[in-house]
């Protein structure tokens, strides 16, 4: 029995290319049918990445001008294997951090990422991230729409 | 000047210390037996590390973990602006870094983390029991969560207090995170004396 990637594999290797676009076709584009979103972003950022470090966080500014509550459900980037959303908390004197579901944006309104709080974590960052660097990452939201964000890397050292 | 008159004057650094140091933990605003004591671990280098090493230096110690994307940046970062702060002054301070996560901090982990600050600090670590005993020695915190869902793994809950010890190794004062540069910078003064002449009893 072979199935359908079997023969393209199989398939002479000219072509090999057109049948993988034709198979792509029949897939509805991704972010096609998504409305522009409601939901924007400003003022994002990376935290700098010395070589020899796999994680870092994402802060930004997420804004809402639509009358109905929206939340980011996941998001991915082209530097990292992995971006979750996650939260730091106090707890007495510690800090605490978890992977959160999602972060909602309220109707009207907005929220910050920012250090100490909600924030987006890397992990498996693939390269090191200097400073005045710019990072694509995508933020899927509930509704199904999609922002594509461009973050400022920032250094981490105190300014001269 | 007498021993009297030294001891108030400690004295009134120490309030001036609690008031500027704002929120408090319980452990340093009651006057319990002073946390702390001498310890080993190895430094980033791979170095055995004996915290009686720095006699005559000011100590800032805090807990974390490389993982942490947030809080131990940004510890790090705000200690180098302090280093910057202290001009000169800067030689009189060291800062240990001290892994909560020994299993993921090796040497060479902190090393990454610390070479990228211009700041004079040691990342420690050591066994998990070696560092457990630091740990309960400067009535610091920590718990490991498991986060299955999360690329992380686990994530390390840690205690996010600044230790400030004196030139002879007493913990001195207590920052919480949220502490500014410049409260920071002013509890490290009061430890370090004038500028042109170094507190009595200090040796270098
Ligand atoms: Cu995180």
């Amino acid at each position: 029995m072979t199935n359908f990637l079997d023969r393209i594999r199989s398939a002479p290797t000219g072509l090999a290319p057109l049948a993988l676009l034709a198979l792509l076709s029949i897939a509805p584009a991704p972010g096609l049918g998504a409305q522009a979103s409601a939901v924007s972003v400003t003022n994002a950022w990376v935290r700098e990445v010395p070589a020899g470090r796999k994680t870092t966080a994402v802060f930004l500014v997420l804004e809402n001008s639509g009358p109905t509550e929206r939340a980011v459900v996941s998001g991915s980037t082209v530097v990292a294997d992995t971006l979750e959303l996650h939260e730091m908390k106090r707890e007495g004197g510690m800090m605490a951090m978890s992977p959160v579901q999602r972060i909602a944006v309220p109707a009207k309104g907005s929220v910050e990422l920012r250090p100490g709080g909600l924030h987006l974590m890397l992990f498996g960052v693939r390269q090191p991230l200097a400073a005045g660097d710019t990072v694509p990452l995508r933020l899927v939201l509930d509704d199904g729409s999609r922002i594509e964000v461009r973050a400022e890397v920032r250094s981490m050292r105190p300014m001269p | 000047m007498s021993a009297a008159s030294t001891g108030w004057r400690r004295a009134a650094r120490w309030v001036s210390a609690i008031a500027l140091g704002g929120v408090l933990s319980a452990a340093c605003a009651a006057p319990a037996p002073a946390p702390g004591g001498d310890f080993t671990l190895t430094d980033h280098h791979g170095e055995p590390f004996h915290l009686a090493s720095t006699r005559g230096k000011v100590v800032v110690i805090f807990f974390g973990y490389s993982m942490c994307p947030d809080v131990c940046p940004t510890t790090l970062s705000k200690l180098a602006s302090v280093a910057r702060r202290l001009g000169d002054q800067r030689d009189l301070v060291k800062t240990l870094y001290i892994s909560v996560d020994p299993e993921r901090d090796t040497p060479e982990v902190l090393k990454a983390d610390l070479e990228y600050f211009p700041l004079d600090a040691l990342g420690l670590t050591g066994t998990r029991e070696e560092v457990d005993r630091v740990v309960a020695q400067f009535g610091a915190e920590y718990r490991i969560v498991p986060t299955p869902e999360s690329a992380g793994r686990y994530a390390v809950t840690h205690t996010t207090t600044l230790y400030v010890l004196d030139q002879g190794g007493r913990v001195r004062l207590t920052f919480p995170y949220e502490a500014t540069t410049d409260e920071i910078v002013t509890g490290i003064r009061s430890l370090l004396g004038p500028a042109d002449a170094p507190e009595e009893g200090t040796r270098r």
